[in-house]
C-alpha cells in the first residue's frame, strides 16, 4: 500500500471532487477501482483522473496496486487516507448550504 | 533532389527498423486503438505523474466494450493533455504558437500588400499552410511535454536557425538569395542536425531523448526560419536578390512565399528531423559500447512511485521504462510473457527485413536517377 503525499495547493475542493470524497467514504476501508467510482459518481474518465490526482496530491487519498493477471497490466486502487476521512468527516458543517452539487462536468477539474 | 530522395529513405527506413523492434501484441494484452491513443497521452504526463498514466491505462485494460474503451480512452486522453505541470512547456508552446500565427499572419499581409490575387489556388495554398503551421504547432506542444526534450530540442532549433542565418549573413536579401558556399549544404542539412541529435543523446541519456530533441528543434527552427522568410519576403518583395527581369512583382513575391514554405517548412524540418534522429542513434549505439551505465536506485518513502519501483523490484516484473514513455505496446526489451509462437515472429521479421531492403535499394537507384541527370 502507498500513501499519495506532498501537498501542493490549498484550494478548496469542487462539488465534483467532493462527490468522489463521499463516494470513497461511504466504505471507507474499502479499495476502489477508478472506473468503478467514475460509474458510481457518473463522471466521465477524463473529469474523474485531474480529480484523482489532485485529492492524492493533497493527501486525502490513498493509493495501491493490484497486480494485473499473467501479460495484463496492474490495477490502481483507491480509498481515503485518515486525513481525507477526517475532511470528509468535517465537510457538512464546512460546506452546507454553501455548494450544490453541480450536474455539468467541468473542464477547470483539470487545471489544478 | 538528392537530398530530398534520400531523408525519404532514411525516414522509411527508420520507420520499418522501429516496426522491428516492436513485437506483437502478446494475446493476453489488448493493442487496439483506444490502447493506443491512451498509451501516447500517458506518455505526455510528467515523469511524477507516469503512474496516473499507468493506472489509467490498467482501467482499460478491463473494459471489454468497443464504445465503453473508446469513451474511458478519450476521456483519460483529454486529462492526460491538461494535466499539470505546464509551467514553461506551456510558454514555450504559447511562443511557438505566436510564431506560427504571426508567420501565417505575415502570409496574408504580403499577399494583399502585393496583390497576389485571391482565386482557387491561393484558397488552396492558405489551407496547405494553415495545416502545416498548425500541425507544427501541435508536434511542439506534444514535444515539449516530454520529459527532458525541451531544453535541448529548443537549444537545438535555436542552433539550427542561428547557423542558417549566419550563413546568410543575418541580411534579408542573401537569406532569400540561393546559397553559393559551396560546403553550407552539407553543413546546414547534415552536419548541424547531426550535432543536434548527438547533443540531445548525450543530454538526455538515451536515443529517445536525442531524437525527441532534434524532432523538436526541426519544428522550432523550422518555426522560427518561417517567420524570418516571410518578414524578409514582406520587407524586400520582388527587390533584394536579382529575379527574372520578364516576371511581375507579384509573380515573384508569390514564388518567393511559396519557396519559404518549401525550404522551411519542408525541407528544413525533413533534414534535421532524419538527420538528428540518426545522429541520436548512432551515439546512443556508441555510448552502450562503452562502460554500462548504474543501474537506477528504487524510489524511497511512501508514494506510489515507491510502489512501482518496489513492483519492477520483484522478479519476473517488467522493467521500468526510463524515458517516461507509457505505451501499451509491448517491446521484445519487455520480456513480455505471452507472446507470439517463434516461427511467426521470424516470417514477421523476415517480411520487415525484405521490405527494409528493398527501401534501401528503391532508395539508391532513385538517388542514382537524379544523379544521372543534368
Amino acid at each position: 500500500m502507498s500513501r499519495v503525499s506532498g501537498v501542493r495547493r490549498n484550494r478548496a475542493p469542487s462539488a465534483q471532487a467532493i462527490s468522489v470524497l463521499r463516494a470513497l467514504a461511504a466504505d471507507p476501508s474499502r479499495w476502489r477501482y477508478g472506473y468503478d467510482l467514475a460509474t458510481e459518481v457518473h463522471m466521465k474518465s477524463g473529469s474523474l483522473y485531474p480529480i484523482l490526482v489532485r485529492l492524492a496530491d493533497r493527501g486525502l487519498l490513498e493509493a495501491t496496486w493490484e497486480p494485473g493477471p499473467e501479460g495484463r497490466p496492474p490495477r490502481h486502487l483507491y480509498r481515503l487516507s485518515a486525513a481525507g476521512r477526517e475532511y470528509v468527516a468535517a465537510l457538512p458543517a464546512a460546506r452546507a448550504g454553501r455548494t450544490a452539487p453541480r450536474l455539468h462536468l467541468r473542464w477547470s477539474e483539470a487545471s489544478y | 533532389m538528392f537530398v530530398l530522395v534520400v531523408l525519404l529513405a532514411g525516414i522509411a527506413v527508420a520507420l520499418i527498423r522501429r516496426r522491428l523492434q516492436v513485437a506483437p501484441a502478446a494475446p493476453t494484452a489488448r493493442d487496439d486503438t483506444p490502447a493506443r491513443l491512451l498509451g501516447w497521452a500517458a506518455g505526455l504526463l510528467a515523469a511524477e505523474q507516469a503512474e496516473w498514466g499507468q493506472a489509467m491505462l490498467g482501467e482499460l485494460d478491463r473494459l471489454d466494450a468497443r464504445a465503453q474503451r473508446w469513451r474511458f480512452a478519450i476521456g483519460c486522453a483529454a486529462a492526460a493533455l491538461v494535466l499539470p505541470p505546464w509551467g514553461r512547456a506551456a510558454a514555450a508552446a504559447g511562443a511557438l504558437a505566436a510564431v506560427a500565427a504571426g508567420g501565417a499572419g505575415l502570409f496574408a499581409y504580403a499577399h494583399i500588400r502585393y496583390g497576389l490575387g485571391a482565386d482557387a489556388g491561393t484558397w488552396v495554398w492558405a489551407a496547405i499552410l494553415l495545416a502545416f503551421l498548425a500541425d507544427y504547432t501541435l508536434t511542439a506542444s506534444v514535444l515539449l511535454r516530454r520529459s527532458g526534450a525541451a531544453g535541448p530540442g529548443l537549444a537545438g532549433g535555436l542552433f539550427v536557425a542561428v547557423a542558417w542565418l549566419a550563413v546568410s549573413g543575418f541580411t534579408f536579401a542573401r537569406f532569400l538569395a540561393p546559397i553559393t558556399w559551396p560546403w553550407a549544404r552539407p553543413l546546414l542539412l547534415i552536419a548541424v542536425p547531426a550535432v543536434v541529435g548527438a547533443g540531445g543523446t548525450l543530454r538526455g541519456g538515451s536515443a529517445a531523448a536525442g531524437r525527441r530533441a532534434a524532432r523538436l528543434a526541426a519544428v522550432s527552427a523550422g518555426l522560427g526560419l518561417y517567420l524570418y522568410g516571410v518578414i524578409a519576403v514582406a520587407a524586400l518583395g520582388a527587390g533584394g536578390p536579382p529575379h527574372d527581369e520578364f516576371r511581375t512583382v507579384a509573380s515573384a513575391v508569390d514564388d518567393r512565399l511559396g519557396n519559404q514554405v518549401v525550404f522551411a517548412l519542408v525541407l528544413l524540418r525533413l533534414a534535421t528531423a532524419t538527420v538528428g534522429w540518426a545522429a541520436a542513434a548512432a551515439t546512443a549505439r556508441l555510448r552502450r559500447a562503452g562502460p554500462a551505465p548504474a543501474l537506477p536506485l528504487p524510489a524511497r518513502g511512501p508514494g506510489p512511485a515507491s510502489a512501482a519501483a518496489r513492483r519492477a523490484a520483484q522478479p519476473g516484473s517488467r522493467p521500468a521504462r526510463q524515458d517516461n514513455l507509457v505505451s501499451a505496446r509491448p517491446h521484445r526489451s519487455d520480456g513480455a510473457p505471452g507472446g507470439i509462437p517463434a516461427a511467426a515472429a521470424r516470417r514477421r521479421r523476415t517480411v520487415y527485413l525484405l521490405l527494409l531492403c528493398a527501401t534501401v535499394a528503391a532508395a539508391v537507384l532513385l538517388a542514382f536517377i537524379s544523379w544521372l541527370r543534368p
